[in-house]
């Protein structure tokens, strides 16, 4: 594998007693399966902990894997290749980021159209969606019971998601962490 | 309203007059301007509806007296030579040239609404002629000239301010359109030339073109000829003039059925059938020639004849804002924004955008449309950003898959169609008139609409606008 | 904003979807005449009425669906019928 590279190049000055952080997690390990076959016991939409690993359904068909590489190399021992089954290492091809604060739903309720509220998506909830016009992949991932969100795009779209994203913070408070 | 007191009042009351004198016509400033180096070549049979005058203001005002119809107020007959339906530029401009370039003039333009009330009431009366095809740019480059003699010819002020058009490049694939569209202009004798960032701001100078804007712009497609006209005036103008010639002119008459006979389709309708008159809300009426010029509608009206168009139907949505001090003196365009912004004569931002991403027939402006197309206009022009939007609307657009309009015959005898005008309908609609009355009278399909017929669908033979016409206004 | 029912993700604002178009079925190309393949790619009914459309969830699902639609009042009617395939067989 050749070393990873982020694409976020710019360097910013974190604030560690701001409310609301913005992370970026691209080096996370990320794996992705496309199948016509039921993955995971999971539906569209589900997420779940596989061992040190996160498995989310992102879509109908399509399931992706993040975690540290062993755990997903682990977490990857449980796919079914039955049928007509893709595993494509996405590590590289996309930029991960995690916002977290109280506020966090505040701030995508701006630039996102998803109703965020606890009883459409709750903890664990995988969703696809237009993030300040550029396609995610948006999970509930809370940290020590502070909402957070692990969002995912095309590599190409991290550096404009991510100053994105800090500009419609900037009200809230939001830092880089 | 010419109440002449002379007191603190009369100030106000000359201002107002002025409001009122200048679209009629008096203060002929704008009208010499735009006529001035124009081709002129409407030989108007007949005389011209009467002049709007200054004198002829203030004496009425003097003696109280109320303005006379702008048109006749007729019954609708049973039998016309020629029924048009759709009152808007188009079909009026059709009536108005079968009069007075052909002598047909048992003529009836049917709207099931009021005249001017779909599409020419609401584009952003924006006219150019710096197509893509030179099929588009000849046929375009005529609508100009008409437009530009057109205050002289309807004796009627349509206000043709010919004050420049630029078609931004934010990227070099968009430079290299823009250059094809200038090379294809030249040989066509259009004005029209690329110009580089700096030369952009010498001519709009609140345009942002510094590199580090989020769409840089990369260089411009300048179009001197093009410019901005009152769309009313245009649809009132060719009104009076068709009256004047006796063109009836019948408002909120809807078009139900059109009768045909002889056609391979149900009631003799379809391919190889003949026309033999229209069925209305307020009674039948027979026309050996029915002609649709109903934009947004038209597939619902050829439908009723058995003809299907390869026609789709999106709104089109324009937003107009509060008046300012006049500071944009060109028409502004940016296809990769999907905006295009004029300033009225009274100090309005007039913007429009791109079609509506779905078909629908439904005139009702959307929240999506105003925040993009205000996110897009900050970008170019950061510094309107405290403007306010006074309203917005919709117009239907008459969408097809090659971006080019549908014109003359079908496999109806007797059934004419001027539709498929998408969304630079009003640009054409002089031309389209004069041509299509060509067509009408001398039953052979002109060589400037040659291109535009519906055959061209079954044959294969597209005219691919899409590069000049998809957003570029 | 029109609210997009998605077999698979709900409701969702139309910008988040593509329009494909009206449902219709493709001829087969080795046995159609040039006619009826130009009818195919060119002519649509357009009414101005409850129609049966494509979409085509690319925010989203990136699955193709189809649904009924009035074009003149814009409301959406009956459940969307998933479908990967467009113009084929609901």
């Amino acid at each position: 594998m050749p070393e990873f590279e982020s694409a976020i190049i710019k360097t910013y000055a974190p604030n560690p007693g701001a409310s609301m952080f913005l992370s970026d997690e691209s080096a996370t390990t990320k794996l992705l399966v496309r199948s016509d076959q039921a993955q995971f016991g999971l539906v569209f939409g589900a997420s779940s902990a596989v061992g040190e690993a996160l498995i989310c359904a992102t879509r109908p068909d399509e399931w992706l894997i993040l975690g540290s590489e062993p755990a997903v190399d682990a977490a990857a021992a449980g796919i079914d290749s039955g049928g007509f089954t893709n595993v494509i290492p996405f590590t590289h091809g996309r930029s991960l980021f995690r916002l977290t604060g109280a506020h966090a739903a505040g701030l995508l309720e701006k630039i996102c159209g998803i109703d965020w509220s606890d009883a459409m998506t709750p903890e664990g909830a995988v969703t696809s969606a237009s993030v300040a016009l550029t396609t995610c992949d948006i999970i509930r991932h809370d940290r020590n019971g502070i909402r957070s969100y692990l969002l995912m795009c095309d590599r190409s779209f991290g550096q404009y998601l991510f100053d994105a994203l800090l500009d419609a913070g900037d009200e809230f408070g939001i830092s880089v962490e | 309203m010419a109440n002449l007191s002379i007191g603190e009042g009369f100030i106000f009351t000359l201002l107002r007059l002025r409001n009122y004198v200048e679209p009629m016509g008096l203060l002929n400033d704008v009208a010499s301007r735009g006529a001035s180096g124009a081709k002129k070549i409407v030989g108007s049979r007949g005389s011209k509806p009467p002049r709007y005058s200054a004198a002829g203001l203030i004496a009425k005002g003097l003696r109280g007296e109320s303005w006379p119809r702008v048109w006749r107020d007729v019954p609708l007959r049973s039998a016309y030579d020629v029924i048009i339906v759709g009152g808007g530029v188009h079909g009026l401009a059709t009536a108005y040239y079968l009069a007075t370039n052909h002598g047909i003039t048992n003529v009836a333009v049917l709207d099931k609404a009021y005249l001017g009330s779909g599409g020419s009431g609401r584009n952003t009366a924006i006219v150019r002629s710096n197509y893509l095809t030179p099929e588009g740019v000849a046929f375009y480059d005529r609508s100009l000239a008409l437009y530009n003699s057109m205050t002289d010819d309807l004796n009627i002020n349509v206000m043709f301010s010919e004050r420049g058009h630029l078609t931004l490049a934010h990227s070099d694939s968009a430079l290299r359109t823009m250059h094809w569209r200038a090379e294809v202009n030249k040989l066509q004798n259009i004005d029209s030339s690329v110009i580089d960032p700096q030369q952009v701001k010498e001519i709009v100078p609140s345009l942002n073109v510094s590199s580090d804007a989020h769409h840089p712009i990369a260089g411009a497609l300048y179009h001197p000829p093009g410019g901005i006209i009152r769309h009313d005036a245009v649809v009132w103008g060719y009104a009076r003039g068709a009256d004047h010639h006796g063109v009836e002119m019948h408002q909120k008459t809807e078009v139900l059925d059109i009768v045909c006979t002889g056609g391979e389709g149900p009631d003799g309708k379809g391919r190889g059938g003949k026309v033999t008159g229209v069925r209305t809300n307020r009674g039948d009426v027979s026309a050996p020639i029915v002609v649709n010029c109903t934009a947004g509608w038209a597939t619902l009206i050829s439908d009723m004849a058995g003809v299907r168009l390869p026609i789709t139907t999106q709104p089109l949505q324009a937003a107009v804002t509060e008046p300012v001090k006049v500071f944009l003196p060109a028409v502004v365009v940016s296809g990769s924004l999907h905006v295009y912004v004029s300033q009225t004569d009274r100090g309005e931002l007039v913007f429009g955008a791109a079609v509506d991403p779905f078909t629908n027939y439904n005139v009702r402006g959307s929240l999506d449309f105003t925040e993009g197309l205000a996110g897009h206009i900050l970008e170019l022009m950061p510094g309107v950003s405290k403007m306010r939007l006074l309203r917005q609307w919709a117009g239907l657009c008459d969408m097809t898959p090659d971006y080019s309009p549908v014109m003359g015959f079908t496999p109806v005898d007797g059934f004419l169609c001027d539709v498929g005008w998408g969304t630079y309908g009003f640009k054409a609609g002089p031309v389209a008139g004069e041509q299509m009355a060509e067509c009408i009278a001398t039953q052979r399909t002109p060589k400037l609409i040659e291109a535009f017929k519906l055959g061209r669908f079954e044959a294969g033979r597209l005219v691919g606008e899409k590069g000049a016409a998809a957003v570029g206004h | 904003m029109l609210l997009v029912p998605c077999p698979y993700c709900g409701p969702r604002n139309s910008s988040d979807l593509r329009h494909v178009g009206e449902a219709i079925s493709r001829p087969d190309p080795n046995a159609a005449s040039p006619e009826q393949w130009r009818s195919y790619l060119y002519l649509r009914d357009n009414v101005a009425d409850w129609n049966v459309e494509t979409w085509y969830c690319t925010r989203g699902c990136r699955k193709y669906f189809k649904v009924e639609r009035n074009t003149a009042t814009n409301e959406f009617r009956d459940p969307p019928m998933p479908g990967n395939k467009i113009g084929g067989k609901a």
